[in-house]
């Protein structure tokens, strides 16, 4: 099936477990178009000869409730047809937009940026413009940008999702065959914006961790955002104890907080990373705007390091662990 | 040739009643583009509003309300004399049209005076983000409360500046009507006008009532 | 003007000027000044066959770098030549193209009147047009702009180093030309119809500019107020869009897409008007489904504003929202395919002929469909996830606008070429351009489908080179498909001199502006016009 549509549907091979049923999708509507085409193409040349100028031709006109059940009869069909299509392509759609709960996904960092792609692991390997992933794994990839809008896709995944500043945007797929696959930027965002190209590697999950033992990273993502909590001095404020009043952060990630001038927030990533950057813009209820802004001072990649450890960051746990 | 008493249709017109009804249309539709074009601003207000409460509210309060309350009166007043002066161009009396002309030309000039007067008042209180030196706000939320003053002053630059228009507009009828070269003339200009300036009075209804009027009560 | 007696007035008829309108006044000011609806529509042809040239220009640049992998262009540009390709086209030719020249020259004629409602506010909205065109070259002469016709913030207006503001300020003017078009001849169809042309008796090309004055009206504002905040975000710094401060950078993509996601119906339901004129006068037959088609061109200038989403599936936008911008988007396309069947069907029991104008409409046919039924690939959520941004979304618009709205152009240009002229055009070399405009077009882009089922993406100045081979072939269509541009322009100017003399009414057609000379006289009608046959009756 996938060579299949690889050779006659000119589309790049079937590399994760979504990419056949989006194939499906797409085949159905190639084959339907080209029915369709061929349908009344075929009828206009048919007609066009046939009653050309100087062919006999039974000239009493149509009879009007004729035509309206004609109109009717092609009406509904093409309708019918319609409402498959949507409903089938918008059941993938919602599959290939919802990411995975459970199953231990692998976590993947992605920060677009004018041209390149970086790219984080959560044991603090950073790639340029490659990903490696072990094939038959659920992967979760968080995106932002440094700039301007960007979007991540992988054809072979048959992924994609804009890169937007000022927000994550995410993404999730399982890689099902080894080898390497284009990865583009399909967002124009400036001058090089045709070489922010780069591969999604596959591998097979022995291949992978072999991978993984050559990389040696220093630290991991998490250790190098506690790094990052030490050197900003969060400590000051925001540890237990702390002379200043500052909601706690162990274990915060995850709950939901009630912010100045009602309601309630979900402490997910967005909202860490709005509170480091904008830090009165859903302040916690009952606290002072007294935190500065960090704008300016850290990029999108260590913002991400620095959720990564707040992330783990567990009642009982003094301070950033070694 | 228009004779003194008749008033004679535009030549690709079968009748008066056609170029009227035409005429009436035609700036009606006109401002159905202007309202969605302040409409597309209120909707990205009213996003912005909604992320930013903490931001918008505190700095809308802010706002010269008693000024512009003021404001409104005269624009609502100015309202009142431009359709007086339909009325008695209705009927091509041409002192009344003159009168109730200045008076609306004088109601719009204060408008935009004391506009200017509230403008000064927010630039000395660092609330203009976009002018060097302008900017040295002192509320919740500073970032995003320089978006809501960029959008009081895109909505009430906006109206101003279509205040200057009609203002001109309505200047050069001044002229005519002084002229009373064509007086049929004058009477559809007027009928233009009239509709145009009722407008910019229901606008600044709606950008009176969002900026200033709907955070007024509210806690911190 | 100053020719025309009125007898008293009120009564059914008039005697108008005798004069051809080509013929009453000749110099630069009669043309400039003009308020004679027939002569804007030269003064606009004039212009839009220049704007036309600029892009088609950057078009050959385009194909030219993408004859190789690693770009014959510098990325700068070629990244201006896409946006200056896509500004010049969309804004400057195919939203004003057909309204503006065959519906301003037509509207009245085919209504029984004797010009617009506001014949100065239409020399005006000329003008407004020119304006944005000087801007454009400003533009140009800067150095150009590289933001691509979407202008997506923050790059437009914060990170390009280019002529951004002078881009802004072209589309911004030509958007108000655009509007006071569109008001003008909704108040003409409204009011200044002939007595007893009730609405199911108007022609069918009078809906469609209807439908279309409709959608410039609503939608046109809300790009004027897109273009303003780009404006000020970049001039002032206001920071609408500007994550940095606080703007979010979608917002500018809703307001960029509300407005011009109807406007592809304001490029297209013109064309469609020409189709229901020119297939059942080359078919000798009456239209099949008269209203069907007029009640299906005002579902699609309706429902076009209720899909503008479809173009941000892949953004940030909730996946709740997709699914109802895919239906809504599905919806749409049911009365453009009513419109194609009746089209069809109008062939049934005629008498079919085949010159120029029908060569088109059959081009037009069958490419609209492909176009249009590749728009459904693209309305399906999970097939855009894989196409969205790809060669496949270029090639599905280029079949509608290039093979559906410049075909519909091109047959509106030979259908009423004598009546606008006075001259016929030359047959033969009319039906071989035909034919080399569907062989070239077909050429360059039917490979970009395959493209961009391959994943190519679109706006890349370098490309991986298992593409290349595609690329190079429709390269190749594009020589082609310029020389079937070229063509036109050549005989048609030619017949201006040499052309023989039209009658009447060459094609023994339906329809008031059949009933006056060709060229028409000043005032169009020597008497008014008597509804003796419904036009599509």
């Amino acid at each position: 099936m996938s060579s299949m549509a690889h050779q006659f549907f000119y589309l790049p091979e079937q590399a994760s477990t979504i990419a056949a049923q989006a194939d499906a999708v797409l085949i159905g509507w190639i084959v339907l178009s080209v029915a369709v085409t061929l349908a009344i193409v075929g009828a206009m040349l048919f007609l066009g000869i046939r009653y050309r100028r100087g062919a006999r031709v039974d000239t009493t006109p149509v009879d009007e409730s004729l035509a309206n059940r004609i109109e009717v009869s092609w009406i509904i069909p093409t309708a019918v047809v319609f409402v498959v299509f949507f409903f089938w392509g918008g059941y993938v759609y919602y599959k290939a937009y919802t990411p995975p709960t459970g199953g231990d996904p692998l976590a993947i960092n992605v920060v677009g940026k004018q041209w390149m792609w970086k790219i984080q692991h959560s044991n603090g390997v950073l790639e340029i413009n490659e990903l490696h992933v072990p094939v038959g794994r659920k992967v979760v990839v968080t995106t932002t940008s440094e700039d301007v809008v960007h979007s991540f896709a992988v054809p072979a995944f048959r992924v994609k999702r804009d890169v937007i500043p000022g927000t994550y945007t995410q993404l999730w797929f399982e890689a099902s065959r080894p080898g390497t696959y284009h990865l583009f930027c399909t967002q124009y965002c400036g001058l090089d914006h045709s070489r922010m190209r780069g591969h999604v590697i596959a591998m097979r999950p022995a291949d992978y961790a072999a991978w993984l033992a050559h990389q040696h990273p220093q630290r991991s993502l998490a250790e190098q955002g506690a790094a990052l909590y030490e050197a900003y001095g969060c400590a000051a404020c925001h540890a237990p104890g702390a002379h200043a009043r500052a909601p706690a952060l162990a274990g915060l990630y995850g709950t939901r907080v009630r912010v100045k001038g009602g309601g309630e927030l979900r402490v997910d990533r967005d909202y860490l990373r709005r509170a480091i950057l904008e830090p009165h813009q859903d302040l916690v209820a009952g606290f002072q705007p007294i935190m500065p802004s960090y704008k300016g001072q850290m990029d999108e990649s260590q913002i991400l390091a620095l959720i990564a450890y707040l992330q783990d960051l567990k009642p009982g746990r003094r301070g950033p662990s070694p | 040739m228009a004779s003194a008493n008749v008033e004679v249709p535009f030549e690709h017109f079968e009748s008066l009643e056609q170029q009227h009804d035409a005429a009436r249309m035609g700036i009606w539709l006109f401002l159905v583009t202007e309202t969605l074009l302040f409409g597309a601003i209120f909707t990205a207000f009213g996003l912005y509003h909604h992320l930013y409460p903490g931001a918008f509210s505190p700095a809308s309060r802010g706002l010269a309300w008693e000024l512009e309350a003021a404001n409104t009166v005269v624009l609502l007043t100015s309202g009142l004399t431009m359709a007086l002066t339909d009325h008695y161009a209705f009927e091509l009396r041409r002192r009344k049209v003159i009168v109730t002309l200045a008076l609306t030309i004088l109601l719009g000039l204060t408008f935009l005076v004391l506009k200017g007067v509230e403008y000064r008042g927010d630039y000395l209180a660092g609330s203009v983000p976009f002018l060097a030196g302008g900017w040295h706000y002192t509320g919740q939320d500073p970032s995003h409360a320089a978006l809501f003053f960029n959008f009081y002053f895109l909505l009430t630059g906006l109206h101003a500046s279509h205040m200057v228009i009609g203002i001109v507009l309505l200047t050069i009828l001044l002229g005519r009507a002084f002229l009373w070269w064509s007086p049929f003339g004058v009477r559809r200009m007027i009928v233009g006008v009239g509709i145009f300036w009722a407008f910019i009075d229901v606008a600044w209804l709606f950008i009176y009532s969002s900026l200033y009027l709907i955070d007024r009560s509210g806690g911190t | 003007m100053s020719n025309a007696t009125a007898t008293d007035l009120g009564s059914a008829e008039r005697v108008y000027s005798a004069d051809n309108y080509l013929h009453a006044g000749y110099g630069l000011r009669s043309w400039l000044l003009t308020m004679d609806h027939k002569r804007v529509a030269w003064l606009y042809l004039v212009s839009l066959t220049v704007l036309f040239a600029v892009g088609a220009i950057s078009a050959a640049l385009i194909r030219f770098d993408l004859l190789s992998p690693s770009g014959l262009l510098d990325a700068s540009a070629y990244n201006r030549a896409f946006t200056v390709h896509g500004i010049v086209m969309v804004f400057f030719f195919l939203v004003p193209s057909i309204p503006t020249t065959f519906g301003n020259f037509l509207l009245p004629l085919m209504i029984g009147a004797r010009d617009v409602a506001f014949p100065r506010i239409n020399l005006f909205s000329w003008y407004l047009y020119s304006i944005g065109g000087i801007f454009v070259l400003a533009a140009l002469l800067s150095g150009g702009v590289d933001t691509g016709w979407t202008f997506y913030t923050p790059y437009s207006s914060v990170y390009s180093n280019s002529a951004v503001v002078f881009a802004v300020l072209a589309v911004f003017t030509v958007g108000f030309s655009s509007i006071l078009t569109g008001l003008n001849f909704m108040v003409t169809v409204h009011k200044l119809r002939a007595p007893g042309l009730t609405w199911f008796r108007l022609p069918l090309f009078v809906w469609a500019i209807y439908g279309t004055s409709f959608v410039q009206v609503l939608g046109t504002p809300v790009l004027g107020l897109a273009m303003l905040l780009l404006f000020l975000d970049r001039f002032l710094g206001l920071a609408v869009f500007n994550p940095e401060l606080g703007g979010d950078p979608v917002l500018f993509q809703h307001l960029f897409w509300f407005y011009s996601h109807p406007a592809v119906y304001i490029m297209i339901l013109p064309s469609m008007g020409v189709m229901s004129m020119v297939i059942p006068a080359y078919a000798h037959n009456r239209i099949f489904g008269y209203k069907f088609i007029a009640m299906s061109t005002l579902a699609i200038a309706f429902i076009g504003f209720l899909v503008w989403g479809h173009h941000l599936f892949v953004t940030s936008q909730s996946v709740y929202a997709g699914i109802a911008f895919s239906l809504l988007s599905f919806l749409v396309s049911v009365p453009s395919a009513v419109k194609v069947f009746n089209w069809t069907a109008t062939l049934y029991k005629g008498q079919v002929t085949y010159e120029a104008p029908m060569l088109y409409a059959f081009t037009f046919i069958g490419l609209f469909l492909i176009g249009g039924l590749t728009g459904l690939f693209l309305a399906t959520l999970s097939a855009d996830i894989q196409l969205h941004a790809t060669y496949f979304v270029i090639a599905h618009f280029h079949y509608i606008m290039v093979g559906g709205a410049v075909s519909g152009f091109l047959a509106a240009a030979h259908f009423w070429w004598p009546k606008m002229t006075g001259r016929m055009y030359p047959e033969i070399w009319a039906r071989f351009a035909a034919v080399l405009l569907f062989v070239g077009f077909n050429i360059t882009f039917f490979p970009q489908f395959m493209l961009g089922l391959a994943g190519m993406p679109r706006r890349y100045a370098t490309y991986p080179v298992e593409f290349q081979p595609l690329n190079i072939l429709s390269s190749a269509g594009a020589v082609v498909l310029g020389v079937g541009y070229l063509l036109p322009l050549a005989y048609l100017v030619w017949s201006l001199r040499y052309g023989p003399k039209a009658p009447e009414n060459p094609w023994a057609a339906k329809g008031f502006e059949w009933q006056t000379s060709s060229p028409p006289p000043l005032h169009n009608f020597y008497r008014r016009p008597v509804l003796e046959a419904d036009v599509h009756g």
